[in-house]
């Protein structure tokens, strides 16, 4: 893959609320990286390569985890099935990810130590 | 008084102590006793400037290591390895003491507390702030710590202090050759030590021009190097076949050294000062720098070994031409991740986030069939030259992979950034091993930015003849005088049982100042 400098505004006071709207936006477009023919224009924060990145590794991921390989089932376990609002989803994914960590629940992709729902989210990118 | 053994007219030398080797371990001993009313002989293989046809006698067969390792990190000079030292010092830690369960063979005859005031004298001695018992130098550096300290977290800072420039030699030289009860024998190698059955006779020294001087000495000193320590009891075999101290088969084994690799590759998060780590200049006398070391509750939970974790580079800029775009996407979907959970600080941004590489020294499990062994090949005096047979084992490998994961784990806990190792699909008993002193600064750097590990090792002798109560498990024992040889001690890292993660010298000095203080006792009192 060739490389892309990232056009992450270099803004040392970017706040919390800023972080929170791009990381929002960001399982929405990597969800629908694969299935809609028009992406949403992706947030300003975000790469361009980001959805193709996040999908290689989601690749990787599925390759060692392919009982994982369920859309449903991945956006299930993500908390993503039902409709609800942006707030709610964020505490889903933040307990989702304390429960990995205290289980220890770490994967090695591409020597990157994830948790299995980091991995689970570039997972449903590659299923997208 | 100085002599130079080949210009010197005498045949016997008499004294009361003898101390062979003059490296960090033989002059702090003899600094120590000057002045005791001990008659002590410093003996030195080389001068005191390097010369080539002495460091040839250093020639030695390393086939599972390159670099030229036990030729290029021993020096026979007044002063011995402390002419190139690096000057990082550092206490070992308490849990270097203790027998684990998980590490065969582990655990001295003496704990912290027998050392602790022998390591606040080595450090008045090499000008050191003093370690507080188990804790950080004292007064402790200011500079904030990475928060991986909470139980759930297991990993703690120790403070290294690195003192640049500490030549013993150059150090010490003078005071000796004034001092009124030392000799300083230059340019006189031993070759052999004749012993009766339970005392060494005398030590027999050779010059390279021809000569033999003899010594008879109340106690014996062998002080030579984990290397030379271990090749001369073995060729001290004239009336114990299998070398004086040996009748155990223990004397050459359980050689260590302390594995040093690249191991991993972390962005951090911004708003962490790394200061410390990068290795902070205090008042220009010297170095403190921060190094991460599992807890002793996590080694035992992990059946780990001893590492300490260093940052390389620290200060690079996350998002380098370097990186791939998979290495973006993954540390920036982490660092958002991380905001969302609260870890990453407010006001953060992700392209101050800093990339650095992880690179460990580590502990090395003993193990007796890392050993040296004579050879049929000779040296100038015609004494066979040693060969060092080592390699990585199984713990070894397993203990830096288990640290490296619990490291990057604690890092993703705390919100602090991501680890990326360079060790899932590597086996550490394959990859290249090599002498780190020998490495340009450009070849190290190389090293550091390869994603694939190779081992340095820095010419950290030890183990060579272990520190034991039980004749049957060690060479000497807890005061290190050779079991069965009544006065016969060994000074310097060849009596380490077990070698932790830091650097020994500091160690070595603190065991010759507890050494003297055992001899002025013994001796003094006619013992």
């Amino acid at each position: 893959m060739p490389y892309t400098r990232p056009i992450v505004q270099d803004t040392p006071d970017a706040d919390r609320r800023l972080v929170l709207r791009a990381l929002a936006s960001l399982v929405p477009l990597i969800a629908c990286a694969r299935t809609t023919s028009t992406l949403p224009e992706p947030p300003r924060a975000l790469p361009a390569v980001f959805p193709e990145a996040l999908a290689v590794l989601g690749r990787h991921y599925l390759a060692a985890h392919p009982e994982d390989d369920d859309r449903e089932a991945l956006r299930h376990a993500l908390g993503l099935d039902d409709a609800q609002p942006e707030s709610s989803w964020l505490a889903h994914l933040d307990a989702s990810l304390h429960r990995d960590l205290e289980r220890g629940d770490i994967i090695e992709l591409e020597g990157w130590q994830l948790t299995r729902t980091e991995c689970r989210l570039y997972a449903l990118a590659a299923l997208g | 008084m100085h002599i130079d053994a080949r210009t010197h007219d005498r045949a016997m030398l008499q004294t009361d102590v003898c101390i062979i080797g003059a490296g960090a371990a033989g002059i702090t001993l003899a600094i120590s006793l000057a002045g005791s009313g001990l008659r002590t002989l410093l003996v030195e293989s080389g001068g005191f400037e390097r010369s080539t046809e002495t460091d040839l006698l250093n020639a030695a067969a390393t086939p599972t290591i390159g670099g030229g390792y036990l030729m290029r990190s021993r020096v026979r000079v007044f002063g011995g390895t402390t002419s190139h030292w690096t000057g990082f010092c550092l206490p070992l830690s308490d849990a270097t003491f203790t027998v684990r369960p998980w590490v065969p063979d582990s655990g001295w005859p003496i704990d912290g507390d027998t050392l602790h005031p022998f390591y606040e004298r080595a450090c008045a001695q090499l000008g050191l702030d003093p370690w507080a018992r188990g804790g950080d130098p004292s007064p402790a550096p200011e500079l904030p710590r990475l928060p991986l300290s909470l139980a759930s977290d297991g990993f703690g800072t120790r403070i290294y202090q690195i003192k640049r420039g500490v030549h013993f030699g150059e150090q010490h030289r003078d005071a000796l050759i004034d001092a009124d009860d030392v000799v300083v024998l230059t340019h006189a190698t031993c070759t052999e030590l004749r012993a009766s059955e339970r005392q060494v006779e005398r030590a027999i020294l050779r010059t390279l021009t021809g000569k033999r001087l003899e010594v008879e000495a109340k106690a014996f000193v062998l002080a030579t190097g984990g290397i030379e320590n271990a090749r001369l009891l073995l060729m001290s075999n004239h009336t114990h076949a299998q070398g004086l101290g040996n009748a155990r088969d223990l004397v050459g084994r359980y050689y260590m050294d302390h594995p040093e690799l690249t191991v991993a590759e972390a962005v951090l998060w911004p708003g962490w000062e790394l200061d410390l780590y990068a290795g902070h200049r205090l008042e220009g006398r010297y170095v403190q720098l921060g190094a991460m070391f599992a807890s002793p509750a996590r080694q035992r939970a992990q059946g780990l070994l001893q590492a300490g974790i260093q940052l390389a580079r620290a200060g690079r800029r996350w998002g380098t031409s370097e990186s791939s775009a998979v290495d973006h996407a993954v540390t920036a979907a982490g660092f958002w991740l991380d905001c969302a959970r609260g870890g990453a600080r407010e006001g953060a941004c992700l392209p101050a986030a800093q990339k650095t590489s992880l690179f460990v020294r580590a502990e090395q499990a003993p193990h007796r069939d890392n050993r040296v062994v004579l050879t049929d090949d000779r040296d100038a005096f015609d004494t066979p030259t040693p060969r060092l047979e080592w390699r990585m084992n199984e713990l070894d490998c397993t203990s830096l992979q288990r640290t490296v994961q619990a490291f990057g784990h604690a890092l993703h806990r705390r919100g602090l950034g991501r680890v990326r190792s360079f060790l899932g699909h590597s086996d550490l008993r394959q990859v290249d091993v090599t002498y780190g002193l020998e490495l340009s600064d450009d070849e190290r750097d190389r090293v550091h930015l390869e994603r694939r590990p190779t081992i340095l090792l820095w010419g950290h002798h030890m183990g060579t003849t272990r520190m034991a109560d039980d004749a049957g498990r060690g060479v000497v024992d807890r005061h290190c005088r050779v079991h069965g040889v009544g006065n016969l001690h060994i000074a310097g890292s060849s009596v380490f049982p077990s070698g932790g993660a830091a650097n020994p010298t500091l160690t070595i000095v603190a065991l010759a100042l507890r050494l003297a203080e055992r001899l002025r006792e013994t001796l003094a009192g006619g013992g």
